[in-house]
C-alpha cells in the first residue's frame, strides 16, 4: 500500500472514530441500551484507568480495554493520538490551514542546537501526568478534568448540545407558523427528538467556562498545530512512555537527502533535520499521522523499528522534575483538603442517588456522562459545592432540574461506578437531601392564598409534603381557609421536583439541601428512622 | 476598502436585513418579556412546566411577547365549537358499570348515540388522556386506563376518522417514558392510533374571549385545529381543587402550568371555554381516593369499573364528583364553568342513562 493510502486510512480512521464517539454521545439516553458500552472511550483511556485504579483502589473489569490502548502504544507509538483520539481529530479539523508557500509550519525540533524554550514546554504535559497520578495515589482525581476524553465529552454535554438544541428548537418555533415548513419540521421533531435533540432543554451552570476552556484549547492551535497534544495532554504524556519502546517509529533510510521538507509538515513538530545530524525525530512526540512520509520526495521515511529504547531528548522529564510533580500533587491535595468546604460539605451539595456513601470523590472521573443522560439537566458540574477538590463533579441543582422519580439513568452510565448502578426500586429508596420551606416566601404562608404546587408534585406514595388547613384573616379582612405546606422530613428523599415547580421568581420557597445529614443512619442518630416515620404517618391517616 | 457598486451595496443591504430579521426572531424567541433567557412563555423544549414565571398572578402575560404573531399565517386561533346537546329523548350523560374497561366504554358511548354523533368520516381526532407522570403504571390510578383509551381509538377509526392522535404533556418524566409506563403507548398503537409528542413549536398564544381571569394563554395549536377532541381524564383527588376530572385534565395541553394554579378554579373554567372538548369520557375503572394526582399508594385505589361519558364536560365532572361523595357545588371549577354557561351542573335536570353490564 502506498504511503498516500496509509495516510488516507489514518484520516478515515480519525473520522470514523470521531463519528463513533459522537454517536455514542448522542445515543447515551435514559432507558436505552446500546450495542456498545456508552463509556467505550473512557474504558479505552489508560489515564482514566490508571488514575481511577490508584484512587479508588478497586480493580474493575472495564479497565481491561485500557490495556489495549497501552498495547497499541507499544506497537505503534502514539497512534491513538493520530488515529483514534476524538479530541485530536477535532483539533485537526479546527486548525489553521496548511502553511503557505515558504512559511514554516509549527516549531520544528532543533536536534543539534540547544533546545528552544518552546520545546522545553513539552515537559508540562509530563508534569501534569505525574501530578495526576500522584494525586490519584492520595485518592484525588481533580486533575482528570484535563483528560482529553473527559474534556470533549463534558464540553459536548454542557456547552454544545444544550445551545444547539436551543437554536434548533427556537428556529422550529419561528418557522412553524410558515405553513409549507410544517411537515418537514414535524419530521425533524419526530426523528431527532430524544436522541440528537434532548427531550428537555438543559440549562447548565458554568457552561460558559466550559465552553471557553474548550475554545481556548482549540485556539492554541493557532500558536502551534496540536498545541494541546504537544505541551499539555496528560494522556499523550502517558502514551509517550511505552512509545519509547514502540515497534513502529519513524526513521529515515539512507536515501534521505536532508532536504528538510518533512520537518515543517509535522503537526507536533517532532522532526528536526540538519545537514550534520540528518533526520532526527522524537518518537514520543510522533502521532503517526504519516504526513512526513507523504511529503518526502525520496520516500525515505519509513515506520519500522526495533525494540531499542528511543534516544533521550533534551526536553524529557528528569528524575528531579518527576519528584517535583509528585511533590506538587501532594502539596496541592493537602491544600485543597484544608479549604473550608473540605471540613464540612456545603448544605447545597446534593449528590446523585447512592453516590454520597460511595465516596464519589475518589471514583468520579469528571466525564459528564451522568450530566448528559440526566433527562432534566438536574445533574450539573459542581462549582465549589464540594470545594475545589470536587470541581466539575456532578451535583443536583433542583431549581434547574429535578431527580425524576421514574429514572435511574445516571448510575447506569457512570463509567467508574462513582454513581452506583441501582434498580429503580433501590434508587427510589435513596435519600439525597431534604426539602425545607421558607415561610417568608411561600405564597400560602405569606399571602394567605392557596398554591400547593409542591405537594401536588411530590412523587412519593406517601407524600413528604402535607397541607395544614389554617383559618386566617387575609389582607382584605376576609376569613379564608388556607392550605399551608409542611415537609415531613423523615419521608422526603430530596428529589427536588417541589423546588423545581415552585412558581415563585428567583429561589424557590421550598428548597432541597443536605442540612440534616444524608443517610438513614444519620436519621437514626437524630432519633427517627425512615421506616418508623412512614409507619407513623400511615397510621395517622 | 474597495468601493461597492450600487448593485453590490443593495445586495449587501438586503442580506443584512434578512440576517437582522432572522437574528431578531431567534433572539426574541429565546428571550422572554423580561429579557432573561429562561422565561416560561417561550422556553424551548419542555415536557414539564417551567419554574421561572415572568410575572405572578395576573391573567395575561405581558403583551410585548408574541414571537409568532408577526409572521404570516399566525392569527391567534379561535376557541373550539362545542358539540350541541343530543336530540330530545337521548341520553345527556351516560354511566356504564360492571364490565371490562372496553365493554363499559363502548356501552357508555352507545348510550350517547354512538361515536358517529361525534366523529364523522375524514375527521382529524385527538384523544387526550391523563398521562401526567412516568412514575407508576395504570394500576395505581394516576393515569388513564389504556384499554379505555384504546377502545376510543378503535371506535373513532371505525367511524372513519382520518387519523386518531393520542397525546399528553407529563409534569414529571419524559413523554417517551410516561407513554410507555402508562401502557397507553402499546394499547394505542395496537388499536391503530398514533402517539404524539407535544413539541413546543406548536404552542401558540390563544385569545380567550370568554375568559374571566385568563384572556390569553399558550395552547397546543393542534388541539384547537382538530375536528374532534375527546377528553379522557381519570378520576382522582387533588389537594388544591379537591378532585381532578375533565376540566383539570385540560391542563395537559397548555403551557405555564404552575401559574394556572393561582386562582385555579376560575382559570380552569376559562381554559375550558377555549378548548371545549367534543366528548368527555371519565375513566373511573379505578379511582384515586387520596394522594392524588401523582398517586403511588395502591391502598388509595378503589376499583369501580365505571365510565362516565357526555358531550358536556361540566356535567361529566359534576357526576364524577358523586363517586367521591361530593357534588358539583364542592368544586370551584364546576360552579365557575356553569356560571359561564359552559355546561349543566344540576344533574337532576339531566337525562342520565345508567347501564349495568354484569
Amino acid at each position: 500500500m502506498t504511503v498516500r493510502r496509509w495516510r488516507l486510512l489514518r484520516q478515515v480512521s480519525q473520522y470514523l472514530s470521531l463519528a463513533l464517539f459522537l454517536g455514542l454521545f448522542v445515543a447515551t439516553v435514559r432507558d436505552v441500551s446500546l450495542l456498545l458500552p456508552n463509556d467505550l472511550y473512557f474504558r479505552l483511556d489508560p489515564l482514566v484507568a490508571i488514575a481511577s485504579l490508584l484512587a479508588s483502589r478497586t480493580l474493575r473489569v472495564e479497565l481491561a480495554l485500557a490495556a489495549l490502548t497501552l498495547l497499541l502504544a507499544l506497537v505503534a507509538g502514539r497512534a491513538w493520538c493520530g488515529w483514534l483520539c476524538p479530541l485530536g481529530t477535532v483539533l485537526d479539523l479546527l486548525s489553521p490551514g496548511p502553511p503557505r508557500q515558504g512559511q514554516p509550519r509549527g516549531l520544528p525540533l532543533q536536534a543539534t542546537t540547544r533546545v528552544a524554550p518552546t520545546d522545553g514546554w513539552r515537559r508540562v504535559k509530563h508534569w501534569l501526568l505525574f501530578a495526576t497520578l500522584g494525586a490519584a495515589l492520595l485518592g484525588n482525581l481533580t486533575l482528570l478534568v484535563a483528560d482529553p476524553i473527559t474534556i470533549i465529552f463534558r464540553t459536548l454535554a454542557v456547552a454544545v448540545q444544550p445551545p444547539l438544541n436551543l437554536a434548533i428548537t427556537n428556529a422550529e418555533k419561528a418557522l412553524y407558523p410558515l405553513g409549507p415548513l410544517q411537515r418537514p419540521l414535524e419530521w425533524l421533531e419526530n426523528t431527532f427528538r430524544g436522541n440528537l435533540l434532548p427531550t428537555q432543554q438543559g440549562f447548565y451552570q458554568l457552561n460558559l467556562l466550559l465552553a471557553l476552556v474548550f475554545v481556548g484549547i482549540v485556539a492554541l492551535n493557532w500558536l502551534a498545530p496540536r498545541f494541546w497534544c504537544r505541551y499539555l495532554c496528560p494522556l499523550g504524556a502517558l502514551l509517550a512512555w511505552p512509545t519509547r519502546l514502540a515497534w513502529l517509529r519513524p526513521r529515515a533510510k539512507e536515501t534521505c537527502t536532508r532536504c528538510g521538507l518533512c520537518a515543517p509538515v509535522c503537526p507536533t513538530g517532532a522532526i528536526g533535520v540538519s545537514k550534520e545530524a540528518g533526520f532526527q525525530v522524537d518518537a514520543s512526540e510522533c502521532i503517526m499521522c504519516l504526513d512526513c512520509q507523504v511529503k518526502c520526495p525520496q520516500k525515505a521515511i519509513v515506520m519500522r523499528g526495533d525494540w531499542r529504547l528511543s534516544p533521550a531528548q533534551p526536553h524529557d522529564p528528569t528524575r528531579r522534575q518527576f519528584l517535583v510533580s509528585l511533590g506538587s500533587a501532594l502539596a496541592g491535595v493537602a491544600l485543597l483538603r484544608t479549604a473550608p468546604t473540605a471540613k464540612s460539605d456545603s448544605p447545597w451539595l446534593i449528590r446523585p442517588p447512592g453516590a454520597r456513601k460511595n465516596n464519589l470523590l475518589d471514583k468520579c472521573i469528571r466525564c459528564g456522562e451522568c450530566m448528559k443522560v440526566c433527562p432534566t439537566s438536574g445533574l450539573q458540574p459542581a462549582f465549589l459545592e464540594s470545594g475545589w477538590e470536587g470541581f466539575w463533579t456532578p451535583v443536583l441543582v433542583p431549581r434547574l432540574g429535578y431527580c425524576d422519580y421514574s429514572c435511574n439513568a445516571c448510575g447506569q452510565v457512570c463509567p467508574t461506578g462513582a454513581i452506583p448502578k441501582l434498580s429503580l426500586e433501590e434508587k427510589r429508596q435513596k435519600f439525597i437531601g431534604t426539602a425545607f420551606i421558607d415561610r417568608n416566601r411561600c405564597i400560602p404562608w405569606v399571602d394567605d392564598r392557596n398554591c400547593i404546587v409542591c405537594e401536588e408534585m411530590c412523587p412519593l406514595p406517601q407524600k413528604a409534603i402535607v397541607l395544614e388547613d389554617t383559618e386566617v384573616v387575609n389582607s382584605k379582612g376576609e376569613r379564608v381557609l388556607v392550605r399551608r405546606p409542611k415537609v415531613l422530613r423523615e419521608l422526603c428523599i430530596g428529589c427536588g421536583i417541589c423546588e423545581y415547580q415552585c412558581p415563585l421568581n428567583g429561589p424557590a420557597a421550598i428548597r432541597v439541601g443536605t442540612f440534616y445529614g444524608v443517610t438513614s443512619e444519620d436519621y437514626a442518630r437524630l432519633g427517627a428512622s425512615r421506616q418508623e416515620a412512614s409507619r407513623q404517618v400511615a397510621g395517622s391517616r | 476598502m474597495k468601493t461597492l457598486s450600487r448593485r453590490e451595496f443593495l445586495r449587501l443591504l438586503y442580506l443584512m436585513g434578512l440576517g437582522a430579521v432572522g437574528a431578531g426572531t431567534l433572539l426574541e424567541a429565546g428571550c422572554g418579556p423580561s429579557g432573561s433567557p429562561a422565561t416560561p412563555t417561550t422556553r424551548a423544549v419542555g415536557s414539564t412546566p417551567s419554574p421561572f414565571p415572568s410575572s405572578l398572578p395576573t391573567g395575561t402575560l405581558p403583551s410585548t411577547v408574541a414571537p409568532t404573531a408577526t409572521l404570516p399565517g399566525t392569527a391567534t386561533p379561535l376557541p373550539r365549537t362545542p358539540t350541541p346537546p343530543p336530540a330530545t329523548g337521548q341520553a345527556y350523560l351516560a354511566v356504564a358499570r360492571g364490565g371490562s374497561p372496553a365493554a363499559i366504554t363502548r356501552a357508555a358511548i352507545a348510550a350517547l348515540g354512538g361515536i358517529e354523533r361525534f366523529v364523522k368520516p375524514g375527521n382529524d381526532v385527538i384523544v387526550k388522556p391523563n398521562i401526567c407522570s412516568a412514575s407508576y403504571s395504570y394500576e395505581y390510578a394516576s393515569t388513564t386506563n389504556p384499554e379505555v383509551v384504546a377502545t376510543l381509538v378503535t371506535l373513532c377509526l371505525q367511524a372513519g376518522a382520518k387519523r386518531v392522535r393520542v397525546m399528553d404533556s407529563p409534569f414529571s418524566g419524559t413523554e417517551a417514558t410516561a407513554y410507555a409506563r402508562s401502557g397507553i403507548d402499546e394499547a394505542v398503537k395496537k388499536a391503530g392510533g398514533e402517539m404524539e409528542r407535544m413539541a413546543s413549536m406548536k404552542f401558540v398564544r390563544a385569545d380567550i374571549p370568554q375568559g374571566k381571569d385568563l384572556k390569553n394563554w399558550p395552547v397546543y395549536q393542534d388541539i384547537l385545529k382538530a375536528d374532534v377532541v375527546i377528553n379522557v381524564p381519570i378520576a382522582k383527588t387533588h389537594n388544591r381543587v379537591r378532585l381532578t376530572l375533565g376540566m383539570k385534565n385540560l391542563m395537559g395541553v397548555v403551557e405555564d402550568r404552575p401559574l394556572i394554579h393561582l386562582n385555579l378554579g376560575q382559570r380552569l373554567a376559562d381554559l375550558t371555554s377555549l378548548i371545549r372538548p367534543n366528548l368527555t369520557v371519565i375513566d373511573a375503572v379505578r379511582i384515586l381516593t387520596r394522594g392524588g394526582p401523582s398517586g403511588g399508594d395502591l391502598s388509595a385505589v378503589q376499583k369501580l369499573d365505571t365510565v362516565i361519558a357526555s358531550h358536556d364536560i361540566v356535567a361529566a365532572d359534576a357526576y364524577g364528583a358523586t363517586l367521591f361523595g361530593l357534588t358539583g357545588d364542592d368544586l370551584e371549577y364546576i360552579t365557575a364553568g356553569a356560571a359561564m354557561g359552559l355546561g349543566q351542573m344540576n344533574l337532576k335536570a339531566l337525562k342520565i342513562e345508567e347501564i349495568r353490564l354484569n
